[in-house]
């Protein structure tokens, strides 16, 4: 019979792996977390074929892209989503990105710590609660569209500078 | 802006919840054959992800951060909660908890949401409703007709009356009477009949199941395995495509039997037949307006026509996307429409348009791409703008019908249908198939149908046939 435990701790560990691989292929990250559920959910059920000699992550990834594209095939506003061909590709560029999640955590970290100040708590009160553009820009003082402008310049720069330090580490 | 610059820009929207259509549509194009393209994407959404994981925890690692558990999961007789579980949020807290209280044989569950919806109605004696939810436990019975139930692992059921059954979990169904069909997705294989004398389990296929008035159990394969046994029995057998077999009441044995190609040719005929929504629906205005987009809610598809000039009159375009379907495009489709409000005794002769396959614009503003956003009078693709009913010639008549209502009789919500002999002249090279309605019956009311953004009523739906395979 299948380990609760075995399947929670397997489950748990890799849980922002796989909400990550479904809010990118889903391109709606809000409607990620009912597919997430519906994942686990269908992993649960069929853990007692799941070999535990083999690793977890690319056997969930499995059910995960089948809860996507089923979930898709559903919807009735089809062009508000990719196309099953661009889910399929994305799926398989999603691990040459996942391989590099460690190394990019580790320069964000440095990349975050030398944002100027202001840029820091704009960052923070945006993500923080899952507050809203409209919400910190009412905060802020400014329009939605402003902020996102500002957003968008500082993660810009976040971006690139986790590129820089990951291609020199990799040096 | 660069193309990879033009990617971030829209993978940050995405990651922000602001993409529209467009900009999805965009997205694709640009991602399509540009690998890298796909990486920066992908690369955007993790930052994002990663940036509020910072924000709620304070730090970017993987290490456990023990969160208390609402109080309402815990049912267990035991407060133990085994391994360290790193919690980042309730909706992780309710997986775990529903998978370790599951393996504890514990009681508590998340309340499921409902398991299946009707997709498709044919001629159904009872007042059911397109989209109607069905929880575990719900009920369907009806005397005539044929219902599509579409689950939400994707398995889609037909069933023909007179029937009675019963949605007992999202992989099994009771079956007390009439006949059904199933079509069972890669994935979603289990799913299981039971009837008074038999349990037909699915391996991944399409198979049909009769429950006849002696008792006896029927059933035929049509793709696939499933494996059945008789209720009083324990041994079950594997049936594959192109078997029938059958259990009598009380029996402990399943039996092949030969084929009787009119028992199931009903439900094998409506499991053959697909429904889907529109992808795009709207109503333009003339007169003054012909230029402007309506300002009405986005949720209804007005229909009027009042005098001989197009000062007030309303006509609908509706598109539907069939690129993803294996449509029999010699065989007749059907248009459904729901009015959308409770009128007074009135009816209205609606005309029903088809946009010609191979359609090119013209030197006018006339688009085949047309959008919600942007469709006008002036610019609809087939619109004799010149007329308050009659489209140009890029256009052709399929049919014209009596829409009644009467709010004793028709309340909100009721469906009309139209018949379409084929599609094949109205196939765009994109897979989408536009179609457009007029009135030509002057009303000083306006008829009101369900868009597909309509919260309470299905909005347009073309049901067809898809090419067949051979029932043996």
């Amino acid at each position: 019979m299948a380990d609760p435990a075995q399947f929670t701790s397997l489950f748990v560990k890799h849980e922002r792996q796989l909400y990550g691989f479904i809010a990118a292929m889903l391109g709606h990250p809000a409607e990620a977390e009912d597919l997430l559920q519906e994942t686990a959910k269908g992993l649960w059920k069929k853990f007692s074929d799941y070999d535990p000699s083999l690793p977890f992550l690319p056997w969930a990834k499995k059910f995960a892209r089948y809860e996507v594209l089923n979930y898709l095939g559903r919807q009735r506003t089809r062009r508000k989503y990719f196309s099953d061909e661009m889910v399929e590709l994305l799926a398989e560029d999603w691990d040459r990105v996942d391989s590099q999640h460690d190394a990019r955590i580790l320069a964000l970290e440095c990349c975050f710590e030398a944002l100027p100040e202001n840029s820091r708590r704009l960052l923070n009160d945006r993500y923080r609660d899952a507050n809203s553009l409209q919400e910190v820009a009412a905060q802020e003082g400014t329009t939605p569209n402003a902020l996102y402008k500002t957003l968008q310049r500082v993660r810009n720069g976040l971006r690139a500078c986790i590129n820089r330090r990951v291609a020199e580490g990799a040096n | 802006m660069s193309d990879l610059a033009r990617v971030e820009d829209l993978a940050q929207r995405v990651a922000d919840g602001l993409a529209n259509e467009a900009m999805i549509a965009e997205l694709e194009a640009l991602m399509r054959e540009d690998e890298s393209a796909r990486i920066t994407y992908l690369q955007t959404l993790q930052l994002h992800q990663d940036l509020e994981r910072k924000a709620a925890r304070g730090t970017l690692s993987d290490d456990p951060v023990l969160v208390e558990l609402p109080r309402d999961f815990r049912k267990s007789p035991s407060h133990s909660w085994g391994p360290a579980l790193a919690m980042t949020g309730s909706l992780l807290a309710a997986v775990v908890v529903w998978v370790w209280l599951a393996g504890q044989g514990g009681d508590a569950e998340i309340n499921e949401p409902h398991i299946a919806t009707i997709t498709r109605l044919d001629q159904v004696d009872k007042p059911l409703a397109y989209h109607q939810p069905f929880e575990p436990g719900d009920r369907i019975a009806f005397n005539t007709g044929f219902v599509e139930l579409t689950y939400r692992n994707g398995t889609r059921l037909v069933l023909q009356g007179p029937v009675n059954y019963t949605l007992e979990d999202a992989d099994r169904g009771r079956l007390e009477l009439g006949s059904l069909a199933a079509e069972v997705p890669p994935g979603a294989s289990g799913f299981t009949v039971v009837t008074p004398s038999a349990e037909v389990k699915d391996i991944g296929t399409r198979f049909a199941v009769v429950l006849l008035d002696t008792g006896r159990t029927e059933f035929e394969v049509f793709e696939g395995e499933v494996r059945a046994r008789s209720t009083a029995g324990s041994v079950s057998k594997s049936f594959k495509k192109g078997e029938t077999a059958a259990v009598d009441d009380g029996a402990t044995d399943v039996q092949s039997i030969s084929t009787n190609l009119i028992r199931f040719r009903g439900v094998y005929d409506a499991l053959n037949q697909h429904t889907v929504n529109a992808v795009a629906d709207r109503f333009v205005q003339g007169g003054k307006h012909v230029d402007l987009v309506p300002i009405d809610g986005q949720d209804v598809l007005m229909l009027k026509q009042l005098g001989a000039n197009n000062d007030v009159a309303r006509k609908v375009w509706i598109c539907f996307d069939l690129s993803e379907q294996s449509v029999d495009l010699d065989r007749p489709a059907t248009l459904t429409l729901h009015t959308a409000k409770d009128l007074k005794r009135e009816s209205w002769d609606v005309q029903l348009y088809g946009l010609k396959s191979g359609f090119k614009p013209g030197k006018g503003i006339q688009n085949i791409d047309w959008r919600e956003e942007t469709l006008t009078w002036n610019n609809a693709p087939g619109n004799d703008a010149g007329s308050p009913v009659q489209m140009n010639n890029a256009a052709a008549l399929i049919t014209s019908g009596e829409i009644r209502v009467d709010p004793e009789n028709e309340p909100a919500g009721s469906f009309f249908t139209f018949t379409i002999p084929s599609l094949k002249p109205f196939m765009q090279e994109d897979g989408t198939v536009t179609l457009m309605l007029s009135t030509a019956t002057g009303r000083h009311k306006v008829l009101l149908l369900s868009a597909r953004e309509h919260e309470t009523f299905a909005g347009p739906l073309l049901s067809f046939e898809t090419q067949k395979q051979n029932i043996n």
